[in-house]
């Protein structure tokens, strides 16, 4: 098989899951941040972040154990040919089905905002071409763009943030610790959703074999930075809009954006740019998940490599955006990945590494393909 | 063969038929839109749109047209449903990303502004910065006035707004701030009223209209608009003028203040208690006095202090009166109070409060006379 | 064997030198010594003798040729006991052919006398302050530059021949204890590669030995002056100086090093950063404000100001031409003379530019072809693409900009990010002897963003780039910053 010789160093790691998370979660957040929690929904931020670790907790002991396989092949290897290939399919259509509903989600977004005469298939296309053109490049690649566009991108950010900030209004956050979760069903953790990218990592440990010992730091400063970012865009955006109009607005965080106003510069709604930022970030996390998945149908379907994966996948995914195209189809989806999607992305890793534990199942140390 | 599979790729990018793309000089910019009420419960739409070619300074120094922009006006029976109307009588599209300022008559406001209001915050292009204005005259009217300062009357209140020193009778409420408050539970919106003045051909501001729910309530006036922009710490150069024996009239200009707002709930009834800190510069005694001393600037800060504390508890109660909560009162309840917090018996709360206002006044300078 | 035979064997060896070299008309020989029993071959048009009179008077005829033998031939001025063929290739190469009597074999002396330059501030790179001195087209003189800055035993200099016509002789230069010794010896095993008719330029040598030859960016660094090339073997890089070209170039490179000139280095480090982020700025607007201008004028007005967006649609209501084909159009213009500037004259192409930017563009205006806002636009971007310091990355960036152009006119703002991130791809994927393109931003190297947007003073710029990956990392002891008065 044909597998990349590669590796990615810690900075490269930390920009690729910071980058990918915070493309994944700045469109939907707030929604289901006020949904679960109302005015305290900032409070979801680290609430997520926490419930996030035992997750990823089980991604790094798998790591360990299985340095130079990722979550498929160690499927196969923990729970047998058979249902390892059967639960890895799973969880590559469950993602592949989550990636869908984001990028159609985020076509929406720039056919509602930018470009409602360009019909949709168009758009859909044109950012799947260079969607596919990065995830083909490889891993190394897409963790040099997500370096490079990182400090910037946190740049803008928190600089048009500061520009809304004297809007904000500070009893529309109050009162600050008066939890009351908004369970209706199982499915209250759509908060969780925020942090579910950093599962792909689970794909590619085996490039991360060179930085073991410095994994948990870097998880950390994305937490750390991750928490930041969306804890701003969350208390601003409750701050100026009050926690029940949110819920009326299909992307709070864009709409919080274009209320800056920064008079008698060359820019008037300043906040367009930020949409166009926000764009750069999520097309970098489409190219990662199209990466990691086509690498996991690889693997699990042992056949080619991913970038053949890449291009029959294309497609697929094309037809599947045009026909999904209705916002509240798109949101409703959105919601229930949300909802569940933690039972897969975390559930995975988290059963595998207890079955590893009581199996005593462990990987070779030598490299091999 | 990927090569020929990416260049394949790259044709289709390039035959994309550049659907949104329109230049500006072949759009018909939309500066400002008046919404007036019509005959048989329909909206009247209006539309004031710039010549831009009358807009340029030409080197020759010929004469320039007095009246460089367009009107153009259309009935339907919802605001946006007036768009292809108004779009006939165009001859290129209408285009509303620039639109600067919204001009409400007050009849249509007092029916109820969360259907007209709808497509601006709907419409992707509409700028949620945009000005709204209530007039007692007509809309369409005032957009086609003729002003003294500028020649496109919409532009002169984004110009007046962006001012800080003239937020003092007035506060600008902006489309999104608006479309947030109307449909809120916590609070009420404001639009500034504003009419013109015919003789000297200029817009006055006269008050300001707030809203209970999406219908306007009632007018405040000037003074009440003072009183409310202290209360609420927006102000940034409020006048003040207070008779007194002693010094004749003082005025004060730069009146800023630093309000504290609690809410008491004593079971069955609310307390509103104001506390507010303001501040002026000490600009004109009609009598001429200077060199005031320590117990004159105390007896001149205590007239004051209780000037304030009367015309505050005024503006309230008339608040209060019309239910309008532009303070955002509910918010602050809500935020304090989030058990006992409902918002159907709200209103009916607050209308019923009880206030209590303590003001402290500070005069800051005396300007350039002791 | 009688003089007369003696006299015979020494004129078939000259006989045996005209044939091999293929009787060139600037051929000489010149019958010298006493009795004129020796006989010097050379060629006129490499070596004008006539010049050489007192070099003649010293040559070193009577050195026993035994001693000569024990030396390492390379280093030798004088090379004894030649072949025919080893001599018509010194011969060739500008050497005095010495033919003695009693020797079957020939002498050559390296003796340099073709016509040189004198060394001069390069055209393209010229600094407020610096060293006024630029690389020539004798490559023993570039290597004498060169270790004028660098008085280290530790600098290497290997030299191989390229070109099987042209011969062309190849020098690397490297610092052997702070280059990476895995670079050196992938630069000399990527030069050996090369199997090519001639090399006239170090162009030649650029593309042949980049990493992706089909890249729009250029993959190596070129450099006319010598205090830069010195500068990046300090660094732990290579330089690559070919003869006949002026031209140096400098191996491994990043997108980084081409906005940096040696002037930010001396003057202090305020106004080194200010430079450097003007550069910065200037090849950013150089590059997106034409595409931005299109995106915002014809699909996003909501964006400008409204008295702008007035002024705009005023100017150019009256213009017959769509805006794309319009900026399109000027941009072309703009190519078109710059390339022109560069054939005329220098009094002539200086003046051209200034009618063709100030007469043509006006009076183009007022015809009404074109509207003031665009000329101004493109004015700005054709000025603005001169602050880059590398002519090829700049080049490379004048061609990207017609890309984002025209993926703006298709898509305005979402197509100038989508051709943005396209580009940002290729760049990602490139890299340059095994460092990436755009290090230090990707991967993020903290030491040495340091020297990224803006210039570290020097009591912080201990350690050499990272990027380099050098063996000796620590640059100097620096000087601390309690010494600083």
């Amino acid at each position: 098989m044909n597998q990349e010789k590669t590796a990615i160093g810690p900075w490269l790691f930390w920009s690729l899951i910071t980058i990918i998370c915070f493309g994944f979660g700045y469109i939907n957040t707030n929604t289901y941040n006020v949904e679960t929690m109302g005015a305290n929904g900032y409070w979801a931020i680290p609430l997520a972040a926490v419930c996030t670790v035992p997750g990823l907790i089980a991604v790094y002991f798998l790591m360990k154990r299985f340095p130079n396989h990722n979550v498929i092949q160690q499927g196969t290897l923990i729970m047998g040919n058979f249902f390892g290939r059967t639960a890895g399919i799973i969880y590559l259509l469950f993602l592949l089905v989550y990636f869908i509903v984001f990028t159609t989600d985020v076509d929406i977004l720039v056919h509602s905002y930018l470009l409602d005469s360009t019909p949709f298939y168009i758009l859909c296309a044109i950012d799947l071409i260079i969607t596919v053109y990065l995830s083909t490049r490889g891993i190394e690649t897409i963790s040099r763009i997500a370096s490079f566009v990182i400090l910037p991108l946190v740049t803008i950010v928190f600089l048009l943030f500061s520009f809304i900030i004297p809007e904000i209004r500070i009893d529309r956050l109050m009162p600050i610790f008066d939890f009351r979760f908004n369970f209706k069903s199982v499915g209250g953790p759509s908060i969780l959703h925020i942090f579910y990218p950093m599962g792909l990592w689970a794909l590619i440990t085996p490039y991360c074999h060179g930085i073991h010992q410095k994994i948990p730091r870097m998880t950390l400063l994305a937490f750390l930075v991750l928490i930041c970012l969306f804890l701003v865009d969350s208390i601003v955006t409750i701050g100026i809009y009050g926690h029940t109009y949110i819920s009326q607005l299909p992307y709070p965080s864009i709409e919080a954006f274009r209320t800056v106003e920064i008079s008698y510069i060359f820019i008037e709604q300043a906040g367009l740019f930020g949409v166009i930022v926000l764009l750069a970030s999520t097309i970098i996390s489409s190219g990662f998940s199209l990466y990691a998945i086509s690498l996991g149908m690889s693997q699990v379907l042992g056949l080619w490599d991913y970038k053949r994966f890449v291009w029959i996948l294309t497609p697929l995914i094309f037809i599947t955006n045009i026909h999904l195209a209705h916002p509240g189809f798109i949101k409703s989806l959105s919601h229930l990945f949300a909802k569940h999607g933690w039972m897969v992305i975390w559930g995975y890793p988290i059963l595998l590494s207890i079955l590893a534990f009581i199996f005593k199942k462990k990987g070779k140390t030598t490299h091999g393909s | 063969m990927v090569h020929k599979l990416w260049l394949f790729l790259a044709l289709i990018f390039c035959l994309s038929g550049c659907w949104d793309q329109e230049e500006v000089s072949k759009r018909a910019l939309v500066l400002a839109m008046g919404l007036d009420q019509a005959a048989e419960g329909k909206i009247k739409v209006s539309l004031q749109i710039p010549i831009v070619e009358e807009l340029l300074i030409v080197p020759s120094g010929a004469a320039v047209s007095a009246k460089p922009f367009a009107l153009v006006s259309a009935e339907g029976s919802s605001a946006f449903a007036t768009v292809p109307g108004l779009n006939a009588k165009t001859q290129t599209s209408l285009f509303f990303g620039q639109i600067q300022t919204v001009f409400i008559n007050t009849e249509l406001a007092r029916k109820g502004l969360t259907g007209p209001t709808d497509f601006l915050r709907r419409h992707p292009t509409v700028p949620p910065q945009a000005f709204l204005l209530l007039t007692e005259r007509p809309a369409h009217e005032m957009l086609e006035v003729r002003l003294i300062s500028k020649r496109i009357p919409s532009y002169s209140t984004v110009t007046f707004f962006h001012s800080n020193n003239k937020k003092d009778q007035v506060f600008p409420q902006r489309i999104w701030e608006f479309n947030r408050n109307i449909r809120s539970q916590t609070q009420d919106a404001f639009i500034p009223l504003i009419e013109y003045d015919t003789k000297e051909e200029t817009f006055i501001i006269k008050g300001l209209g707030v809203f209970d729910g999406d219908r306007l309530a009632g007018i405040l006036s000037g003074e009440e608009t003072r009183m409310v922009g202290l209360l609420t710490g927006k102000t940034r150069n409020a006048y003040l003028s207070i008779p007194t024996e002693r010094f004749g009239r003082i005025t004060f200009r730069k009146v800023t203040a630093a309000p504290r707002t609690k809410i008491e709930h004593n079971g069955h009834q609310l307390l509103f208690r104001f506390h507010v800190n303001a501040q002026g510069f000490l600009v004109e005694s009609t009598r001429g006095i200077t060199r005031f001393t320590p117990e004159d600037l105390e007896w001149i800060q205590t007239k004051t202090a209780l000037y304030l504390n009367r015309e505050i508890k005024k503006a309230v109660q008339r608040l209060q009166a019309l239910n309008s909560d532009i303070l955002a009162l509910g918010e602050k309840y809500r935020a304090h109070y989030p058990r006992k917090w409902d918002p159907a018996n709200w209103k009916l709360l607050y209308s019923e409060a009880k206030i209590e206002v303590s003001v402290k006044f500070t005069v800051t300078r005396s300007g350039t006379m002791l | 064997m009688n003089v007369r035979s003696k006299k015979s064997n020494e004129l078939n060896i000259i006989q045996s030198v005209i044939q091999e070299a293929g009787n060139p008309a600037d051929l000489r020989i010149l019958p010298f010594g006493r009795e004129l029993s020796v006989y010097l071959i050379y060629l006129n048009s490499l070596i004008p003798l006539e010049k050489y009179q007192d070099l003649i008077g010293h040559l070193p005829l009577d050195r026993p040729d035994r001693e000569q033998s024990r030396l390492p031939m390379r280093h030798e001025t004088f090379q004894a006991d030649l072949g025919i063929t080893e001599a018509v290739a010194k011969l060739l190469a500008g050497h005095l052919l010495i033919v003695k009597p009693g020797t079957s074999g020939i002498a050559a002396l390296d003796v340099q006398g073709w016509l040189k330059r004198q060394p001069e501030e390069p055209q393209t790179e010229r600094l407020i302050r610096g060293p006024r001195e630029g690389f020539v087209e004798s490559l023993d003189d570039n290597i004498g530059m060169i270790r004028r800055w660098i008085q280290d035993p530790n600098l290497k200099v290997e030299e191989i021949v390229l070109g099987r016509r042209t011969k062309t002789r190849v020098a690397v230069l490297y610092l052997d204890d702070v280059a990476q010794p895995r670079l050196a010896t992938e630069v000399l095993r990527r030069l050996k590669a090369i199997h090519i008719d001639g090399v006239l330029e170090s162009g030649y040598i650029e593309q042949l030995i980049s990493d992706r030859r089909t890249s729009i960016f250029p993959l190596t660094q070129a450099t006319e002056r010598s205090d830069k090339a010195a500068s990046a073997i300090l660094e732990g890089r290579v330089v690559i100086l070919v003869d006949k070209s002026p031209s140096s170039v400098i191996v491994p490179v990043t997108i980084n090093e081409m906005y940096q000139t040696p002037e930010d280095y001396y003057f202090n480090f305020w106004i080194g950063s200010f430079l450097r982020l003007i550069r910065l700025l200037g090849n950013n607007l150089a590059v997106v404000l034409p595409g931005l201008y299109v995106a915002l004028v014809a699909y996003h007005p909501e964006l400008l100001p409204t008295q702008l967006a007035l002024s705009i649609a005023g100017t150019s209501s009256r213009v017959p031409l769509p805006l794309i084909a319009e900026v399109l159009l000027l941009e072309i213009m703009v190519e078109v003379f710059r390339e022109a500037g560069l054939r005329l004259p220098g009094a002539v192409g200086q003046t051209l530019g200034v009618v063709a930017g100030i007469v043509l563009g006006l009076s183009a205006v007022q015809a009404g072809l074109i509207s003031p806002s665009t000329l101004a636009v493109v004015s700005i971007t054709a000025i603005a693409s001169f602050t880059g310091p590398n002519y090829s990355v700049v080049i490379s960036w004048r061609l990207l900009k017609f890309i984002m152009l025209i993926a703006a006119a298709i898509l305005g703002l979402y197509g100038i990010v989508l051709s943005g991130i396209a580009i940002l791809v290729h760049a990602a994927d490139l890299n340059s002897f095994g460092v990436s393109y755009l290090a230090p931003w990707a991967p993020l190297q903290w030491r040495t963003l340091k020297d990224g947007p803006f210039r570290a003073p020097f009591w912080a710029r201990l350690y050499r780039p990272e990027t380099w990956r050098p063996q000796d990392e620590l640059r100097s002891g620096g000087t601390k910053k309690e010494d600083e008065h």
